[in-house]
């Protein structure tokens, strides 16, 4: 498949290269983190087992093109990780979580879960079939670029599992706009690709959970709040069920962080997460898409934190929570609960920096921090 | 687009400009319109009148709204840092041939580009170079916000853009900004702020004035009078704000705003926006930016500052020593002021707190002294007077702006900054007599003292003092110097003394170059002066020219700029055999002397270095060559047949 490259690439690329000179070695056999969290499941609420596995990384965040402008989970990958390595880590993970009950299995890799370079075929098998005999997991859920879902993989897969146990492929699509997904993002694929690869899940009755990316770096915060929801309606029409938002958190060794040490990039505020949540119901009913959708969450990283989403000191722990709640309910009038005077300063903010576009505008946030 | 620079002060510049017959004072303000949702534009203009402007682009996709502004976003240049160089070199190329494509549809004069700060001098060339290039008269500027933490790249970026772009090129800093940083911005060189800052402000709860800004829920009374203050009580204003409705705090605000960017206004057709920043020194960056303009930008600020004002200068601060005009004077004495070789005698005077000095009583007493002496032996005498902060000053160039206009607080105390620069003027101005050796009699006391003493270890030289222990205004004091100046002068031969021609020499020194005065008076004149009146210069009974005595400028007539046209000295040259009307307009201006600062005499000539008539500049010499419309100088007096003024 051809990738196609965005304008910053290498940029990012030089960005990546001097990050990982200082990546932080980590144990070939030890996993990188895992816990039991709240999930919204098919079923309901329930229990979701997150493990996060140290691998060789994603192959084209890792590659001569940079990778992602916003991705800085090369940092917690290690070279010469072998399938035995991987299978080791993922025993320990469940020996660690022993006796907790969860009912789907989560399992991160910093990249492609069916990308071989990056988890051989082996360890794929392996940990699938770990999985396919734990009691009570109904959802397996792993990551992939396009690319990489093929029928072959997938069937591999599947053929393991309980026939009642959902396989859901996490496709980080980011955007819908091949240009901001391009140029903006340096994603390396177009949408047609996204759209092939939910075909091929759909045909193997494997779900497809789709991430977007909240505020792409050069993009205006109004900007980023339209994109978002057009593209998860486009992606909702592509087939895919599951919805998660997530809203840029700045990750060291990236282009994102390097421009918001410059003061030219701002996470996004909660209030633009809640219009985005609130206008995409709405606009799913409008265009009765209702029963095309599953669930639309969102788990924002370091959320009411300088470098995950915030809004204001005064009100960045009730919208973490407020968001969270949401998720797991699936209930957008939760977020009506959120007031703060900050409201009416991201309003003019969003007014100013859509007619400067002036990425700088929080430097004026801090005097009604101040009050 | 016309444009019509009415009046400059360093970078800062009182403008009125016509696009499509709307006429606009600049600086002004940048407004949203809050008119339909996804249906704004920006007006331009603050009082009445205004223009639209078009949103932005984004840098990336440049793709622009097609809606009919008069003045139009043509690019969003993506240059900012910390892009990689070549990238946006690269990117630059892509943009200039869509700049090249928009503006066969938009006129340049309607077109504006956006920037974003970069101080790379590659990138700043590259781009300046386009802009020049297709005529583009509007540049914006995004992106500023972090640069009011870092005021020396916010003045690099600024000033190189100045140095890059000609004068008549318009900068809009879309960046909002408080408004206690727009005197020093707009000395800087910025043409219009976004008002943008007074709705943040409003929605943060803040409540500004004139020096910044405080939260509105600590007040507990008015500050303000203005209209919205008037009628609504402070607890309205609060109340308004817990409720989450502006309610008149943003007109309030608006009107802080507006009213800086007037004063602004007002301060530049005083041509003296200076004065202005420094009692505006309201915060860190303003008060940053002015040093590092005054230490690293000083030729550029210089060349752009009025050399005759007729206006009181207030030293209020350290910063104000560095003022260019100060340091500007400081250079001239330094380079165009000589002690004639036939001086044996310098005498060195303490200033007074009237100006000129030779008004107020005690100069009276110490001219006195100078009169009583044998009219024969005067000549031998070079009086100079120890001030700060403009070190020395001869006395034939006490009437000289800012020599004669500057106010100072008088506490005796001086700080180690003034008594450095002091004394090091004095010494530079004392290395100039080192041939002829004269005897240096300094009447002074006090601190005024200790410089000279300073001074005398430097230059390795002893004074006499003459006031040492008492006032030198004191009759023991003043009879110590004069007979301290009979005794030194007894043994001398009788000289001939003109004082009003070493007078106009000396000031024609200093306005034109050193040696121009002989130039311009190789005979005897004698100068008439009546209490705040112009001084006359008189050849015989013919009056043949005048010194305002406001400014202390000697005003060029005819003869004298055939004298100066010689030296090619303070000339501009024209396209062109004769003068019409009573401007010169930059577009005609070809060459120019450099040294030629704003308010300077000027000779005009044309191609063939023929003098066409004298004027007095309104622009630095390199900004009238380099601009392509406005008024680059004021005819004065034109020459009547062009065989008789040929220059050679």
């Amino acid at each position: 498949m051809e990738r196609p490259v965005g304008m910053f690439s290498p940029q990012i690329y030089q960005i990546r290269k001097t990050a990982l000179i200082s990546r932080k070695a980590f144990a070939a056999d030890k996993f990188i983190a895992s816990w039991i969290e709240k999930e919204r499941l098919l079923t309901g609420i329930g229990n979701a087992l997150v493990v996060i596995l140290n691998s060789p990384g994603c192959q084209w965040g890792l590659g001569s093109e940079g990778g992602c402008s916003m991705c800085g989970y090369s940092n917690e990958t290690s070279e010469g990780i072998t399938a035995e390595n991987l299978v080791a880590q993922f025993t320990q993970a469940l020996q660690a979580n022993a006796g907790k009950k969860f009912q789907s299995v989560k399992i991160f890799n910093a990249g492609s879960f069916l990308d071989e370079k990056e988890i051989p075929r082996t360890a794929q098998e392996v940990i699938f079939r770990h999985i396919s005999e734990i009691p009570f997991v109904q959802e397996i859920v792993i990551e992939s670029r396009p690319e990489f879902v093929t029928a072959s993989a997938l069937k591999r897969l599947t053929t393991i599992l309980q026939p009642e146990q959902i396989l859901e492929v996490g496709i980080g699509l980011e955007s819908s706009s091949d240009q901001i997904r391009i140029h903006n993002i340096n994603k390396g694929f177009l949408f047609a690709d996204f759209q092939k690869a939910v075909a091929i899940a759909l045909a193997q009755k494997v779900r497809v959970k789709t991430y977007l990316l909240l505020k792409p770096p050069f993009l205006t915060e109004k900007e980023a709040i339209a994109d978002a929801i057009q593209s998860a309606i486009d992606a909702i029409k592509a087939g895919s069920r599951s919805i998660s938002i997530n809203p840029v958190n700045i990750q060291t060794g990236t282009l994102v962080s390097v421009l918001w040490k410059a003061g030219l990039y701002r996470s996004p505020w909660f209030w633009s997460l809640k219009t985005v949540i609130q206008t995409l119901w709405k606009r799913i009913a409008e265009e009765n898409l209702t029963a095309s959708v599953d669930r639309i969450v969102s788990d924002p990283s370091g959320a009411g934190t300088q470098k995950g989403i915030h809004n204001c000191r005064l009100c960045n722990r009730t919208a973490s929570k407020l968001v969270k709640e949401y998720s797991l309910q699936q209930d957008p009038a939760i977020l009506n609960e959120l007031h703060c005077s900050c409201h009416s300063l991201w309003k003019e903010l969003l007014e100013q920096e859509e007619a400067t576009r002036d990425f700088s505008l929080h430097f004026f946030e801090r005097s009604i921090n101040q009050n | 687009m016309l444009f019509d620079l009415l009046d400059i002060s360093a970078n800062g510049k009182y403008a009125k400009v016509v696009i499509n017959d709307t006429s606009l004072v600049f600086p002004t303000l940048l407004t949203l319109t809050s008119t339909k949702e996804n249906d704004i534009n920006w007006l331009l203009g603050d009082s009445g009148k205004t223009l639209s402007i078009n949103l932005p682009p984004s840098s990336l996709t440049q793709e622009v709204s097609n809606k009919k502004t008069t003045i139009q976003f043509v690019a969003n240049i993506l240059m900012h840092e910390p892009l990689q160089v070549s990238f946006v070199l690269n990117n630059l190329q892509k943009t200039t041939a869509l700049i090249a494509d928009r503006l066969k549809i938009v006129p340049p004069e309607n077109a504006l580009v956006m920037l974003q700060p970069n101080i790379n001098p590659e990138i700043l060339d590259a781009v300046t170079k386009t802009i020049t290039k297709y005529k583009i008269r509007h540049v914006g500027i995004t992106n500023f916000t972090p640069l009011l933490n870092t005021p020396r790249k916010a003045l690099e970026f600024i000033l190189r853009l100045r140095q890059l772009l000609p004068l008549d090129t318009l900068l809009y800093l879309f960046s909002p900004v408080p408004h206690t940083v727009v005197p020093i911005l707009s000395y800087c060189g910025v043409d219009a702020f976004n008002s943008g800052y007074v709705w943040l402000a409003t929605k943060s709860g803040l409540y500004l004035t004139a020096a910044g800004a405080l939260p509105l829920t600590q007040l507990s009374e008015k500050i303000c009078s203005c209209k919205i203050c008037a009628d609504l009580p402070i607890s309205d204003l609060q109340k308004a704000l817990l409720e989450n409705n502006a309610a008149g705090l943003d007109e309030h605000n608006m009107l802080i705003y507006q009213a800086k960017v007037r004063e602004v206004r007002y301060a530049l057709k005083q041509k003296d926006l200076r004065s202005y920043v420094e009692q505006n020194l309201f915060d860190t960056f303003t008060a940053t930016a002015l040093r590092l303009l005054d230490s690293s930008w000083t030729d550029m600020l210089i060349s752009r500052t009025a050399t005759w004002l007729s206006t009181p200068i207030y030293h209020l601060t350290p910063l104000s020593y560095y003022r260019p005009a100060v340091q500007a004077f400081q250079r001239r004495v330094r380079e165009r002021f000589d002690i004639l070789p036939y001086k044996k005698i310098v005498v060195i005077f303490p200033c007074s707190a009237r100006k000129p000095y030779s008004f107020s009583k005690s100069h009276r007493k110490f001219l006195e002294v100078i009169n009583s002496l044998p009219k024969d032996k005067q000549a031998y005498i070079q009086q100079l007077i120890l001030t700060s902060p403009l070190g020395v000053i001869p006395r034939e160039l006490e009437l000289v702006y800012p020599a004669a206009h500057y106010d100072i607080p008088v506490t005796g105390l001086w700080s180690e900054e003034e008594k450095a620069i002091a004394v090091q003027q004095l010494t530079s101005v004392l290395l100039k007599a080192r041939k002829q050796k004269p005897i240096v009699i300094a009447h002074v006391s006090d601190e005024y003292l200790t410089l000279c003493q300073e001074a005398e270890q430097k230059l390795k030289t002893t004074f006499v003092y003459t006031a040492a222990g008492s006032k030198p205004t004191a009759f023991q004091a003043l009879a110590n110097l004069k007979k301290t100046l009979l005794a030194k002068i007894a043994d001398s031969p009788p000289h001939q003394y003109n004082k009003d021609l070493e007078f106009v020499r000396a000031l024609s020194d200093y306005q034109f170059g050193l040696g121009i005065g002989e130039k311009l008076f190789p005979e005897p004149v004698t100068l008439k002066q009546k209490p705040n009146q112009n001084i006359f210069l008189f050849k015989g009974k013919n009056r043949i020219g005048v010194i305002h005595h406001r400014t202390g400028q000697l005003m060029l007539t005819v003869p004298m700029g055939m004298a100066l046209a010689k030296q090619k000295k303070y000339y501009l040259k024209l396209h062109g055999e004769e003068l019409k009307g009573s401007t010169i307009f930059a577009v005609g201006v070809f060459e120019a002397d450099p040294e030629i600062r704003p308010s300077d005499g000027v000779v005009i000539l044309n191609e063939k270095d023929e003098l066409l008539g004298v004027g007095v500049a309104s622009l630095s010499g390199s900004d009238m060559v380099s601009m392509s419309s406005g008024r680059a100088a004021k005819v004065k007096t034109k020459v009547k047949s062009l065989t008789k003024a040929h220059s050679g």
